[in-house]
């Protein structure tokens, strides 16, 4: 008797549970709304934080807020966005003029001060975007519609750097609180974040571009198991799958009513090489192991369709990148190259690395097999990433799997910030490399690329890394998503895309 | 059973502060540093330190302690690292997601395994019985995260009958209840049915068949309930168990439950977040076998507590 009513108990309880969740159903399917997947967890949406630099903060940085500035990474130039023109007044002094008439969501209107904020809350929060506005002496407001920005010293990253400072309402504190509901001018308005599970983002219906948003509403869900991601767009259930590996992507291709893309990042992972440990100090040793990796076997088979081999220290896609010369697969050569620096039997050493990249065990064993055929005898340690950060900020390594750029998509953010010698990232150091400071602090964009170009090639040339290869995003989405389209960069958005019911 | 209580409550209290004072200490002899891993790939000796300062890690650890164990008693188990919100308004929030699934599967599992534990023993080494400890047994061995992927592929894919990922209605809970159910029916199906098997055998079965009651009567009434006392200690545990860490099943699903934050907020070094988490689960813990012993109580009249 008591146990069949304490099973008829539970199982009472458990139905009003279960019916307290009906009305959270995520993606309702209603016409016109957008359901993507997350690519990585959401950390938090406070654009200036301690989660300012991730990959998912820019994507939703896109449809909430508003930078100044974008760049074009077809034109190959900056675009208006909230400025409608700037100009350097002289190399630390820049002067903005700015839209009228756009609104924040909660009906503000926009004026420089919400700049002024901006620029001072992202400084303020010391997050990883903090070093990028720290040159920034002062904001200047003349009127409402001009902000007059003054650097220290000359930033020829100012401009790369705004478009990535997302825009948020005059008077916002420097607390975390503002990411429970952030406030932007972007295409969508905040509604709802449920910490691993969705962010709903309604249209903005006042949004200052003609005609966007596209679709009335874009849910973010969270899918982290990419099998459970392939088969939920393959369902219907989501509408576009971001972050496949090489596998689901080759399934999907042949499912009806899905088409996959793969558009570029700028992104390049690298093994790097400790240089301030023997044997690496040895720029011979450095130069076997370019040539002992075979780059190309492990783009066409491990990455195939999600990487090409690198061809510079930065992605093609990147400001000022330029192609280097290949470097041949040569074992012999590699061999060679350590016999003169005193290793003709090769040596011990080890790689370490974190998962969070597509198929990064399957490289790093790629990399151990193809480096015992020279004779280099390579333990393989995956770390948990707590662990691994510290190694890796601490250069308690020899060699680390790496994968580098992002962020503004200029040069700087990944030669000067990684490779400078005051930088301390790779124990790797040369003197004709500090060109990247003359580099960073040039405002003429010609002059800049001529300097980075010379960056590259002594990268390439010294091998502080291996550079395998710049890694591809993988897109996947239902026939009925118009508008979609592979981005140029890592960072998408679906402002322009609509779903047809 | 007044003073009963009131001991174990006070009991209670102190595994609470005993795992919060273990796990204080675990975190941070962990390596790794939280504030290298807030910053990520982007940290620079400066903003590690100024990270440091305004999470207050640069205080001794005693001096944390003490100061961590008088907000808690407060009610203010600090603020997540990564976000503006409270530590335990975060774990709170995940609880009825956790607590949906937990109950689900438990209902799942005792009811399917009373019922096959049951058919089992009704004739012990028939074939029947011998199916059932076959696939009780293939069960138990069966990963979750691999019968969760087949699920999805089977019923969610190719059938489209269910939903493949996410929390919502009934449907939602079917694939990841089940999941989890699974290798704890084949547990207890073995032990329902070793239970039955034993007890039927006892003088006092013997006696009420020989009252003329059915054979139902028998089971529910007098097998049951002397068969119940392992089943029930095992069931605690188990729902101990599905508070805590079903970390798999929640990924696999992208159920946000406890498991999930548990485990980010430990690999992110999130502090407050571990120590409201795991104290939230040690309290859950205490009351789940406060209740199982209560159980015992109800049962079997011979257990009394004083």
């Amino acid at each position: 008797m008591l146990l069949r009513r304490s099973l008829a108990a539970a199982v009472v309880v458990c139905l009003l549970l279960a019916g307290t969740g009906i009305g959270l159903t995520t993606a309702a399917p209603a016409p016109s709304t957008v359901r993507v997947s997350y690519l990585q967890r959401i950390l938090s949406l406070d654009p200036h934080g301690s989660a300012g630099a991730e990959r998912m903060s820019w994507i939703i940085g896109r449809h909430l807020y508003n930078q100044l500035v974008s760049w074009d990474y077809s034109a190959k130039r900056f675009q208006p966005q909230l400025a409608l023109r700037w100009r350097n007044i002289d190399p630390t002094t820049w002067e903005f003029e700015l839209r009228r008439g756009v609104k924040f969501h909660d009906g503000q209107g926009f004026t420089s001060a919400a700049v002024k904020t901006s620029l001072e809350r992202v400084v303020a929060m010391k997050g990883p975007l903090a070093p990028l506005f720290a040159p920034v002496q002062s904001i200047e407001t003349p009127d409402p519609y001009r902000v007059v920005i003054k650097t220290r010293e000359p930033v020829g990253t100012l401009l790369s750097n705004l478009t990535i400072l997302a825009i948020v309402p005059a008077g916002t504190p420097a607390t975390p609180d503002f990411g429970d509901r952030p406030v932007g001018t972007g295409p969508f308005k905040f509604v709802e974040f449920v910490r691993d599970a969705r962010l709903v983002l309604d249209a903005n219906p006042s949004y200052w571009q003609q005609g966007i948003p596209r679709s009335q509403r874009v849910i973010f869900v969270d899918i982290p198991e990419v099998a459970a991601r392939a088969t939920a767009v393959e369902t219907g259930e989501i509408d576009i799958a971001v972050g496949l590996p090489p596998e689901q992507m080759k399934r999907l291709r042949t499912t009806p009513n899905v088409t996959v893309e793969v558009g570029l990042t700028t992104l390049t992972r690298a093994l790097w090489i400790n240089a301030e440990r023997a044997p690496f100090s040895d720029v011979r040793v450095r130069h076997a192991l370019q040539h002992a990796i075979n780059v190309n076997a492990i783009t066409s088979s491990l990455v195939a369709g999600i990487a090409t081999p690198s061809t510079s220290p930065i992605a093609s896609n990147v400001v000022c990148y330029a192609k280097m010369p290949p470097i041949s697969y040569d074992t012999a050569l590699a061999r060679k190259l350590l016999a003169e620096a005193g290793f003709p039997r090769g040596f011990e050493t080890s790689v370490k690395w974190t998962v969070g990249n597509p198929k990064e065990r399957e490289v790093s064993d790629a990399i151990v097999g193809q480096l015992a055929l020279v004779g280099i005898r390579v333990h393989n340690l995956q770390q948990p990433r707590a662990i691994w950060l510290d190694d890796l900020l601490k250069l308690n390594w020899d060699f680390e799997i790496s994968t580098t750029g992002g962020g503004t998509g200029d040069p700087d953010f990944t030669l000067r910030r990684l490779y400078h010698t005051r930088s301390k990232r790779t124990g790797w150091s040369n003197q004709e490399f500090e060109l990247v400071d003359d580099a960073a602090a040039s405002v003429n964009l010609q002059q800049r690329c001529a300097m980075y170009k010379r960056a590259q090639e002594i990268l390439w040339d010294q091998g502080p890394a291996v550079f395998l290869f710049d890694p591809l995003e993988s897109y996947a989405f239902r026939t009925s998503v118009q508008g979609f389209k592979a981005p140029p960069s890592e960072i998408f958005g679906v402002a322009d895309v609509a779903v047809s019911p | 059973m007044l003073g009963f209580l009131a001991r174990r409550l006070l009991a209670a209290l102190v595994v609470v502060w005993g795992a919060l004072t273990v796990i204080f200490v675990i975190v941070r002899v962990l390596p790794g540093d939280p504030a290298a891993v807030l910053l990520g790939t982007y940290a620079t000796p400066q903003l590690i330190a100024e990270q440091r300062q305004r999470l207050g890690l640069n205080q001794p650890r005693p001096v944390q302690y003490v100061l961590f164990m008088r907000q808690a008693v407060l009610g203010d188990w600090g603020r997540s690292y990564y976000e503006g919100s409270g530590a335990m308004r975060l774990v709170l929030g995940r609880f009825p997601a956790t607590a949906e699934l937990a109950l689900a599967s438990l209902a799942l599992t005792v009811g399917a395994s009373l019922g096959l534990g049951s058919l089992a023993a009704r004739r012990p080494h028939s074939g029947l019985d011998r199916a059932i400890e076959t696939v009780s047994l293939a069960a138990q061995a069966a990963p979750n995260f691999w019968l969760g992927l087949v699920g999805i592929l089977i019923f969610s894919r190719d059938l489209k009958w269910l939903p493949s990922f996410g929390r919502g209605g009934l449907w939602h809970l079917v694939l990841p209840s089940v999941t989890l159910s699974v290798q704890f029916i084949g547990l207890l199906t073995r032990l329902v049915r070793a239970g039955i098997v034993e007890m039927a055998g006892q003088d006092f079965a013997r006696t009420a068949r020989a009252k003329g009651l059915t054979e139902l009567r028998v089971l529910v009434r007098h097998i049951y309930r002397n068969m119940l006392i392992p089943v029930v200690t095992m069931i605690g545990l188990q729902l101990g168990t599905l508070v805590g860490g079903v970390v798999v099943t929640e990924t696999v699903f992208a159920w946000p439950g406890l498991g999930r934050l548990i485990v980010t907020a430990i690999e992110n070094r999130d502090y407050p977040l571990v120590q409201a988490a795991v104290a939230f689960t040690a309290m859950i813990f205490v009351l789940t076998n406060l209740a199982v012993d209560a159980a015992y109580a109800c049962l079997d009249p011979r257990i009394r507590y004083r």
